[in-house]
């Protein structure tokens, strides 16, 4: 499986599947470690994360619209801090629900691992097949 | 007026100039995604602090006690404020503060500058005010009252309020540079 990240570059059909496993394997464990023990606060990690890419893409959009105009990069750099944010923020809050006893210290790791395999999912598959630099994350 | 800066210039102030760098694309890109990670981080920080608050049991060896101390909005004033501040002075644009700052002809008499400076200058008030007072509730409401068990939300409130300072400022460097990459990257 080639790893090279030239923009363009097709996705092949394996890695297509490989990543689609890893998304279900993250959505697995999110959603185990809520059902585990009936307590479904950690859902909101795995909402952090697909949030998360959400603002750089509407940021690199609105940024793009007006092309050829004088530079504003504002909103690119509005979208990175609101991408930081979100990251941090599905990191850090099965940390604060496990920390107040308000959920299993086992559910905040397995939350954290199933939030980290759906961006990292997100991430691969955009950078694979985004291409061009328009909309990194 | 085109005068060279050369190493002795007459409209300077200070005898030392501060150190100007430039950033990269990559790097103002990671700054900002780090500065945007630590504004969050300290915000769970407090809400970390509260949500153990909320959630505090008495201890078990004398179970009818009632929790000594609770986090209540006093402990959320000096967290208002740093947000603001911190929303203040990032928001503000960044090149009409050079022009004021580095005494340029053309710039001086231009009144955004000075509104850009009046303004820079509250928002650094409020942070600079958020982490004070993050510091006197820390000291008048736990430290004196000597409610030593509880001495994590007064710590967790500094913590956020000087991460909130930190965010601040690695935004401020890492937005210190061109503004145009994103044009030298595709044009």
């Amino acid at each position: 499986m080639p790893l090279t990240n030239s923009p363009g570059h097709t996705l092949t059909f394996p890695a297509v599947i490989l990543l689609a496993f890893v998304l279900a394997a993250g959505f697995l464990l999110v959603i185990l470690s809520c059902a585990l023990w009936a307590n479904w606060l950690p859902l909101f990690v795995a909402l952090t994360f697909i949030l998360a890419p959400v603002p750089n893409a509407i940021c690199a959009r609105r940024a793009g619209m007006d092309d050829f105009s004088e530079g504003n990069s504002a909103y690119i750099d509005f979208g990175r801090f609101v991408t930081g944010m979100l990251v941090t923020t599905g990191l850090s809050l099965p940390l604060l629900l496990a920390h107040s006893e308000l959920i299993q210290p086992a559910a905040c790791w397995m939350s954290i691992a199933g939030g980290g395999l759906v961006y990292g999912t997100i991430l691969v598959y955009s950078g694979w097949f985004g291409g061009g630099g328009d909309d990194e994350f | 007026m085109a005068i060279p800066r050369a190493q002795y210039d007459p409209r300077r102030v200070f005898r030392f100039s501060l150190p100007k760098f430039e950033v990269g694309p990559k790097t103002r890109s990671a700054g900002t995604y780090l500065s945007g990670g630590l504004f969050a981080l300290s915000f769970f920080l407090l809400l970390d602090a509260a949500t153990l608050s909320k959630h505090a049991k008495p201890p078990s060896d004398a179970p009818h006690d009632v929790v000594p101390v609770h986090m209540s909005f006093v402990d959320w004033i000096p967290a208002i404020c740093s947000t603001i501040g911190f929303l203040v002075v990032s928001i503000l644009d960044k090149s009409h503060l050079s022009a004021a700052f580095s005494g340029d002809a053309w710039g001086s008499s231009d009144s955004a500058a000075r509104r850009a400076r009046v303004v820079l200058f509250l928002g650094v008030a409020l942070l600079a005010g958020g982490l004070a007072g993050s510091l006197t509730v820390l000291i008048l409401k736990y430290i004196i009252p000597e409610y030593n068990g509880y001495l994590y939300y007064g710590i967790a409130n500094v913590g956020m309020n000087g991460g909130i300072m930190l965010s601040a400022m690695i935004l401020w460097a890492a937005q210190s540079g061109s503004d145009e990459y994103e044009y030298q990257l595709t044009v």
